[in-house]
């Protein structure tokens, strides 16, 4: 198991904790059926349980001598694309209720096309322009899905 | 004939021009999602989702339907003209089918698929008719501790579909776990709420299907190595049409192609994919000229086309009939269906007699519209495949983002979903199935509701529960299924010592 998993599956066992520690300040029994807490208990004990189980599993393999199959090797430099996707995600999400729609959505499109991907400027513009619009149109304008506006009014 | 009369009904509604359109746009959508690499049905659902919000719920499983089959034709194009399967069920169609394009056999074999899939997803549709309203009238015996029962059987069977039977189940808990999130259903007090007035509608199925359908998928896609490459279409459609002798050659390979995938598909948790593996195994095993297969062999194609459309088209009876979806695809159309007021179950049968007949109907307009634009359309997918991945994934996203928000106008619930969007991305590195945690998600109420009066019933106590038969028998098969592949990995371990 990849030092990276390890960690991934460290994580959920911590949501698992987590959730025992909080379930246990919720009513756990009332009379004669379940509280708020019972399931949410329990399905934090369980996924606790399973996550160990998996870490002890993958422990044995390794003494065993015969290690899982190693997930595909990422390729050089695709850490720092798909950390650039994640960041501006992130951002436009963020920005959306500042700046509005059109101008997260588009300047996202822009620095991926743009900056990411490394794509020319007629296609940056073209695909990034043209799918704004098309989604502002389709949503906004005729499914008359009310889109975060910005300074400017759109 | 109280069916018939409803099945007559069914095609009156499904004939309407309304709904000719939802079909028609359902199965080009899932044609053109099934040829695109990097992103399946249950993505293609999941993002269009938001467009149905408040729309018509008979028109949106339509559509949502015609791209879960309308996805198998289209994987089977890029299967034959480039040896890339759109869909992990065209896999199989990719060896032989590949070969024969090579040989300038495209269209040919394009041809066979295409009518393979037609007579079993149609097949498979009359069956559907006649097996689903019969598991209903079982599921009406049906009360909270069997439904308890149910939904842990549906979530062990779609967690030992992938490979480690273990992470299918710790998704699956998670995605239970998850769903807590929000206002207690029977008390009404918050929980794990972290003070966060938006947490109190809990976590919304959409943005988890979105982020790891969509977003996680975009993120794993960039990852790979091949993305960028330009796709070379080295087919030629010289021939554009089956023989004879094909026609011959293929006529058992559909059936029995037909009816593994009908079987295959109806078994919670199982799929198009292993339904297509079986029915290539087996098309070889019952060969004369097993030495044919892998060098191009239209019956190779035959068979695993077939299976994968009925299986398609199976999965949507433990659906309709018993709430289980039976694929990653099913389990996003469940949820919308939950999210359009339905409930999937027996009770769908009696109460939505027009939606569910419709839907069925409308399977049979949808096959005959793949039919007839298959072949015309090779071309055009050809055409879309040499667009490289760089250029779609930003639109993607776009729809991610656009999708999540008018769902519930909430800039949280887009953050969220870029959150786990990457928590999506190291699902996929790491091979965790993103759809038993999707599918815990969607039944929790149901799942914690069942568990609560089961409990209420039964005064607390555990065993009068399980000395139900039905109950009994649910969780014993839910059991053997989580058991069976840790003793036979114990098993190997002591027998190698």
């Amino acid at each position: 198991m990849p030092w990276g998993e390890r960690v991934f599956a460290g994580l959920i066992g911590a949501i698992g904790l987590l959730w025992i520690y909080l379930s246990a300040g919720l009513t756990y029994w009332e009379g004669f059926a379940p509280g708020s807490g019972f399931l949410p208990m329990w399905l934090g004990i369980v996924l606790a349980a399973l996550v160990a189980l998996l870490l002890v599993k993958e422990g044995l393999r390794i003494a065993a001598a015969s290690p899982a199959p190693a997930p595909a090797p990422s390729v050089p430099g695709r850490h720092r694309r798909i950390a650039a996707i994640m960041l501006g995600l992130a951002v436009c999400a963020a920005a959306l209720e500042f700046i509005g729609f059109v101008a997260a959505v588009g300047g996202y499109l822009l620095y991926l096309l743009a900056y990411v991907e490394r794509r020319g400027a007629a296609q940056t513009a073209l695909i990034a322009g043209g799918t704004t619009a098309i989604l502002y149109l389709l949503f906004h304008t005729w499914l008359g899905v009310p889109l975060p506006a910005g300074p400017w009014g759109f | 004939m109280e069916t018939l009369a409803l099945v007559g009904k069914g095609f009156a509604i499904a004939f309407s021009a309304k709904y000719l359109l939802f079909c028609l746009a359902g199965v080009l959508i899932g044609q053109i999602i099934g040829a695109l690499p990097g992103i399946g049905p249950s993505a293609g659902i999941s993002i269009l989702m938001p467009l149905t919000f408040g729309g018509d719920a008979i028109g949106s499983t339509i559509m949502f339907a015609g791209i879960y089959y309308g996805a198998q034709y289209g994987g089977t194009i890029t299967s034959v003209l480039v040896r890339i399967p759109g869909e992990s069920s065209s896999v199989m169609t990719s060896l032989d089918g590949y070969e024969l394009a090579r040989q300038g056999r495209a269209g040919p074999t394009l041809g066979i698929a295409a009518v393979a899939s037609f007579i079993a997803g149609t097949l498979a549709v009359v069956g559907l008719m006649f097996a689903a309203p019969a598991l209903a009238r079982l599921a009406l015996w049906f009360g909270p501790p069997e439904y308890f029962a149910l939904v842990l059987l549906g979530l062990s069977a779609l967690a030992i579909v992938g490979g480690s039977v273990l992470k299918g189940l710790i998704m699956g808990v998670l995605g239970l776990l998850l769903a807590t999130v929000g206002v207690d259903p029977q008390i009404g007090n918050p929980r794990f709420t972290f003070g966060q007035l938006w947490l109190l509608d809990g976590i919304e199925f959409l943005v988890l299907a979105v982020a790891f359908f969509g977003v996680g998928e975009v993120l794993a896609q960039a990852d790979s190595p091949d993305s960028d490459k330009p796709v070379e279409t080295v087919a030629k459609l010289r021939y554009a049409y089956p023989t004879w002798e094909d026609w011959k050659q293929c006529q058992g390979a559909t059936l029995r192609g037909g009816l593994i995938g009908y079987i295959i598909g109806i078994l919670p948790g199982a799929g198009a994919t292993i339904a297509s593996f079986i029915a290539y195994a087996v098309e070889k095993k019952v060969s004369r000229t097993p030495e044919r297969f892998g060098k191009g062999a239209i019956e190779a194609v035959a068979a695993p086309e077939a299976a994968n459309n009925s299986a398609a088209t199976g999965a949507m009876v433990p659906m309709f009939a018993l709430g289980i979806p039976g694929s990653n695809t099913t389990a996003v159309m469940l949820g919308a269906l939950i999210m359009f007021g339905l409930r999937p179950g027996p009770a769908l049968f009696d109460q939505n007699p027009d939606f569910i007949w419709s839907v069925m109907a409308s399977m049979y307009v949808g096959n005959v519209m793949l039919l007839i634009m298959n072949l015309p359309l090779v071309g055009v997918f050809a055409y879309l495949l040499r667009t490289p991945y760089a250029l779609m994934y930003p639109v993607i996203l776009a729809l991610c983002v656009i999708g999540v928000y008018s769902h519930s106008n909430s800039v949280d619930d887009v953050l969220l979903m870029a959150l786990f969007g990457g928590a999506g991305y190291f699902m996929k590195k790491y091979d965790y199935p993103a759809a038993p945690l999707v599918l815990g998600l969607v039944l929790e109420p149901l799942f914690e509701n069942a568990l609560r009066q089961s409990m209420t019933i039964s005064h607390g106590a555990f065993a009068p529960l399980i000395a139900r038969p039905i109950t009994f028998a649910l969780l014993a098969i839910a059991l053997a299924l989580m058991v069976a592949p840790f003793a036979a990995w114990t098993w190997r371990r002591v027998a190698a010592r």
